[in-house]
């Protein structure tokens, strides 16, 4: 019941955004038979181009068309790259969705010891120390981490050519290899977040009265971080979860274009600087879905370990 | 202040204010013209005459820094002032009026915070084009969402604070408690907030540039000059290296003092070290109580199984002396010993027991020696607790010493099964159990708690259980070791007085059983008075007075404990006020009905939860009305629906005369964010009283409820409990009603408190010739402050 009411509400977020995303688009003002031909056509060209490509229709109508056209698996036609949008998809989805995981799995590794360990030892000299690198790693915009990770382990310690990227259908092992740079550079800011908000969140916890009783039945510190707040700082953290997977999808659409990876994000920028629209139009529906499926995942995960109160 | 010498602070402004004085400087004069192309400089190290070096063009990345930093923070500020005021207002408004407005803006705003913001920008650039203009609208709209978010919530807390409540009741507008008595409660968390989208709108216009989506060359911007200079990397890293810079740099300060404001910074004390300090200091001052006497385990049998000794505590302040709230205290437990502390709160009584199990707050500390004694088959021991360091006294806690403490609600851990919470307390020892003679044991231990459905228990979370139930189960717990010393710290306080009696016989019962000896810590007397052999009565951090339970209660030596059982007994106030013979009805209420829940079903009088059934009032003029119930029976729906704050759901109400209401914390009924004389104004500001006028009739008003005249310049924040609850009486007093209705006026205070707010009250009942209706749960306070009494 629970489950078959998130799907339904799901389903229709996804509706709305693909609603929406079409009529972004659809009152440009420029329009895209005007794109196709350029600034030389005469009105009379364009008139016939528009009839021809259905942009005369209502918008009602042509949302229909569009949204049939995605369900058959046809999501357009890149006026870029003059090929249809799904093959440019099938070649690169595979290669922003690694890059995307491995930054996921960076972040999980290095955030919750991390965090425990600051509040652990709050108000130490470590975890003053820490908290100022933390702020700090959160203040670098990614692109130029990502630049001094490729001076500083690319060129300087030779441990990736950066540029050199190779995507997955050339070889598993080489891509991941290679995008655990990226990866990096993603993570490092969001792991600064999420320690950040782990931190505050263990030590919110660490001021209720639950944490006296646990310690009057003689139980260690760490005992009472892992068992005791942990689980209640997670529970708290359902929102901030969502906020750091749509934080990894917006750190590779520029991160990408730093290391030259060939993926979705770079895919999105150079089709919005050529006013591609199909592309950009199909792009945004992915993502959102993405998003939309990935925050009701771990919403549903999460709800379920403290689903209690 | 602390916090603007911090550290954090102190970087975050010097950070900020290198870049503020790069742009200010940029705006006013470039050493070099930005974009001026040189191709005899090209890709210059930095000199003295070009101190960022030069670019690939030969331009002056100096120059150029200066500009696109300046472009930055113009694109910053405008998206702040753009969402904020937007942002701002829509969250305001969904968040004071709810509804279905408040659905739809939420929903809209929450899908768009989970989409990533710059795939968001990149939608919008791709339908408005690139360019500065753009990237501000783009940034602006985007930051709309986040603001309204934030403002709604905040809002959503203060809605149902009693001081809105308050506000409503005297008569101020909606657009007025929004704006004038809300808002400026969120100033803090709005500027946090601002500072955050500041940051994220300068961050995502540099990556917008370095994509080549956001500000156009040739003007320049730090996001532009990483992503041109990216490609001479090795050839002239200061092109990228600067930029990054001073871009990080901005939006570090930024983060840094706004962390100052939102308590996210680290830079609190570290609270082992500050233990260390204090205690340091504790033994400067008095030296003699070094722990001189401390002997090992096994030297010369005592009778007590606790001992306490020169026990001082202290707490951390804001300045370098430690506040002391108990100076040497020393008392014995004997075996089987139920030992009594009695004193108001601040006396040192809590944290005295606190610090035997070594579990005071962060910021407190002690010295002296604290000692328990016992003998079981191993033989004899005597720990030596002072001394113990945190592992060792792991082993003891909960083992040896077990403690039930005041607020049961919040002493279970609320996302734990009551299985795994008791059976933590099984740890101790050697001995390994299974699964099944875990069980065993705690379905055992909460039988003998009178808790029957064990198995049910067992697998609930605490919020499944009531108050009553959830202290069986924490002393259930505490006995599960069979300790040598039980420590209660106000165990029966947060319950009702039925329960409260279950729960002390259930603890004179226990303790018979095992002859466990009782700490027993109360600020009620006649609890203490039933339960110990043997009190200590606190004052001030000092014991003033110590023997027999019988004769200390019969005959108080000292002057304090003789003030404590006046104060506990109260003078008879119902006999000094004036109330007038058959005077006509003021009050009637008939046939009231009162329910919440959501309506379900066709017969919405059975399907909600009910609060009032069929009441009905008469309250005559003059009288002192008095309401005694339990929590939780309905007792301040009635006072909110007989003040016009609820609408009854059926029943007729007939009320001749004007309503004022005092409620019972005076902590939330009175806007934190103002002064006591903005607040005693306030019912007249609404009446549009002129501004003299006022002033008068509040200075009189605060002589009228005895306090000096000097506080009236202070914040509300400043007061105490008691002098709070004067100004929250004077407030109600301000718009003149004939009726006051008190929600609890005195539980939230301490006894000797309690008293001086009873006899204002007593005497502005004859002074303005009032009709109070007092609501209560306190049936020892009813009885000799009203003139009628209902018992619900």
């Amino acid at each position: 019941m629970k489950a078959a009411r998130k799907i339904l509400s799901m389903a229709a977020a996804v509706v709305v955004l693909s609603f929406a995303t079409f009529m972004a688009f659809a009152i440009l003002p420029g329009d895209a038979a005007q794109t196709k031909l350029g600034t030389e056509a005469t009105p009379e060209q364009v008139e016939a181009l528009r009839e021809e490509m259905g942009l005369n229709d209502n918008v009602f109508v042509r949302y229909g068309r569009w949204i049939g056209g995605v369900l058959h698996g046809n999501l357009g036609t890149s006026s870029r790259f003059n090929c249809p949008v799904s093959d440019l998809f099938r070649q690169m989805l595979p290669n922003t969705l690694l890059l995307a995981g491995l930054a996921f799995v960076i972040i999980l590794v290095l955030s919750f010891p991390l965090g425990m360990l600051y509040a652990r030892y709050p108000g130490s000299i470590g975890d003053r120390a820490g908290v100022f690198a933390n702020q700090t790693f959160m203040a670098i915009p990614g692109f130029f981490l990502g630049i001094i990770i490729s001076v500083v382990l690319g060129i300087g310690l030779k441990l990736f050519i950066p540029g050199a990227f190779v995507s997955y259908d050339e070889g598993l092992g080489p891509c991941l290899s290679y995008l655990f740079f990226p990866a990096l550079s993603i993570a490092i800011p969001k792991v600064a977040m999420t320690v950040r908000f782990l931190r505050s969140a263990l030590l919110t916890e660490k001021q209720k009265e639950y944490v006296r009783t646990a310690r009057s039945k003689g139980l260690g510190e760490w005992e009472i971080i892992g068992k005791h707040l942990l689980p209640n700082a997670l529970a708290a953290s359902v929102t901030f979860l969502g906020v750091i997977v749509s934080e990894i999808v917006a750190g590779s659409i520029v991160i990408e274009q730093v290391f030259g990876v060939n993926g979705l994000g770079r895919l999105l920028v150079v089709c919005v600087a050529n006013r591609d629209f199909d592309v950009v139009q199909a792009l945004v529906l992915y993502i959102g879905i993405i998003v939309i499926v990935l925050n009701g995942v771990i919403e549903t995960l999460v709800q379920k370990g403290g689903d209690n109160e | 202040m602390k916090k603007y010498r911090s550290f954090n602070f102190i970087c975050g402004g010097v950070f900020l204010g290198l870049t503020v004085l790069l742009v200010l400087w940029g705006m006013i004069h470039t050493p070099y013209d930005p974009t001026a192309i040189n191709a005899a400089l090209k890709n210059h190290a930095p000199t003295l005459a070009h101190p960022f070096g030069t670019d690939q063009l030969g331009r002056d990345v100096l120059s150029r820094v200066m500009i696109g930093a300046g472009t930055s923070f113009l694109i910053g500020a405008a998206t702040i002032v753009i969402g904020g005021i937007v942002g701002t207002l829509i969250g305001a408004l969904a968040g004071f009026f709810g509804g279905l407005f408040d659905t739809i803006v939420m929903r809209i705003n929450d899908s768009l915070l989970a989409f990533p913001g710059i795939l968001l920008a990149l939608v919008l650039v791709c339908i408005f084009g690139t360019g500065e203009k753009n990237v501000i609208l783009a940034l602006g709209i985007l930051f709309i969402p986040s603001i309204a978010r934030v403002v709604r919530s905040e809002i959503k807390k203060q809605v149902p604070m009693d001081y809105v409540a308050n506000a409503k009741l005297l008569g101020a507008g909606k657009m007025r408690i929004l704006f004038v008595h809300i808002l400026p409660n969120i100033r803090a968390t709005l500027l946090v907030t601002m500072a955050v989208g500041f940051n994220n709108a300068v961050l995502a216009e540099a990556g917008l540039s370095y994509l080549g989506l956001g500000v156009q060359p040739p003007k320049a911007s730090l996001g532009r000059m990483l992503s041109e200079g990216q490609s001479y990397l090795r050839l002239s890293p200061w092109t990228v290296l600067f930029p990054g810079l001073v871009l990080a740099l901005c939006v570090l300060g930024v983060t840094l003092i706004s962390d100052v404001y939102s308590g996210n910074s680290a830079d609190t004390e570290d609270p082992v070290k500050a233990r260390r300090k204090i205690r340091r200091i504790l033994h400067e001052r008095y030296p003699e109580t070094d722990g001189s006497d401390s002997k090992g385990e096994g030297s010369g049998k005592e009778d007590a199984v606790l001992t306490v000794k020169d026990l001082r505590i202290a707490f951390a302040t804001d300045t370098n002396e430690p506040n002391e709230v108990v100076h040497g205290i020393s008392f014995q437990l004997k075996p089987g010993e139920k030992l009594g502390i009695v004193g108001e709160s601040g006396s040192g009584k809590s944290v005295t027991a606190l610090s035997v199990m070594h579990l005071l707050p962060e910021k407190g500390a002690a010295i002296g020696d604290i000692s328990v004694t016992y003998e079981d088959e191993a033989g004899y021991h005597k720990v030596d607790m002072s001394h113990y360091n945190a592992k060792e006294m792991q082993r003891y806690r909960g083992a040896e010493i077990a403690m039930v403490f005041q607020e049961p609600m919040s002493s279970l851990n609320p996302s734990m099964k009551i299985r795994r919470q008791m059976a933590e307390m099984l740890t101790h020892g050697e001995q390994k159990r299974t699964r099944e003679e875990i069980k065993a044991r705690l379905t055992e231990a909460l039988l003998e708690v009178d808790l029957q459905d064990t198995d049910r228990i067992l697998a609930s979370y605490p919020s499944k259980l009531s108050g009553g139930q959830r202290q069986r189960i924490m002393i259930a717990m505490a006995m599960l070791n069979h300790p040598k010393v039980l420590i209660c710290d106000e165990p029966t306080t947060a319950l009702d007085a039925e329960t409260q009696e279950q729960i002390l016989a259930l603890l004179e019962r226990l303790q018979k059983k095992y002859q466990t000896a009782i700490l027993f810590i109360s600020h009620d007397l006649s609890i203490v008075k039933r339960l110990c052999d043997r009190v200590m009565v606190f004052h001030n951090g000092l014991v003033v007075e110590e023997g027999k339970a019988d004769e200390i209660f019969e005959h108080p030596k000292e002057a304090y404990m003789k003030q404590l059982i006046a104060a506990s007994e109260g003078a008879n106030y119902a006999k000094g006020m004036e109330v007038p013979k058959d005077s006509e009805e003021i009050v009637k209420v008939s046939h009231l009905h009162m329910a919440f829940g959501r309506l379900r079903g066709r017969k919405p009088l059975n399907y909600r939860t009910k609060v009032l059934e069929n009441y009905n009032l008469t309250v005559r003029r003059g009288e002192v009305y008095g309401i005694v119930g339990r929590s939780g029976s309905g007792k301040s729906t009635l006072a909110k629906c007989l003040c016009g704050l609820l609408r009854p759901l059926v029943g007729t109400m007939e009320i001749k005369g004007k309503v004022g209401m005092v409620f019972q914390d005076p902590y939330g009924s009175l806007n934190p964010s103002k002064s006591v004389l903005w607040l005693l104004e306030e019912p007249l500001r609404i009446r549009k009283v002129p501004k003299e006028e006022r002033i008068a009739k509040a200075k009189e008003m605060l002589l009228a409820i005895g306090l000096p005249e000097d506080y009236g310049e202070r914040k509300i924040t400043e007061l105490s409990g008691g002098q709070r609850q004067r100004v929250a009486i004077g407030m109600a007093l301000m718009s003149q009603p004939e009726i006051l209705v008190l929600d609890e006026p005195v539980s939230a205070l301490d006894v000797t408190v309690q008293e001086q707010i009873l006899a204002l009250l007593a005497q502005l009942h004859d002074r303005y010739h009032l009709t109070y209706i007092f609501i209560t749960h306190d049936r020892a306070v009813m009885n000799r402050f009203a003139t009628n009494v209902e018992i619900w």
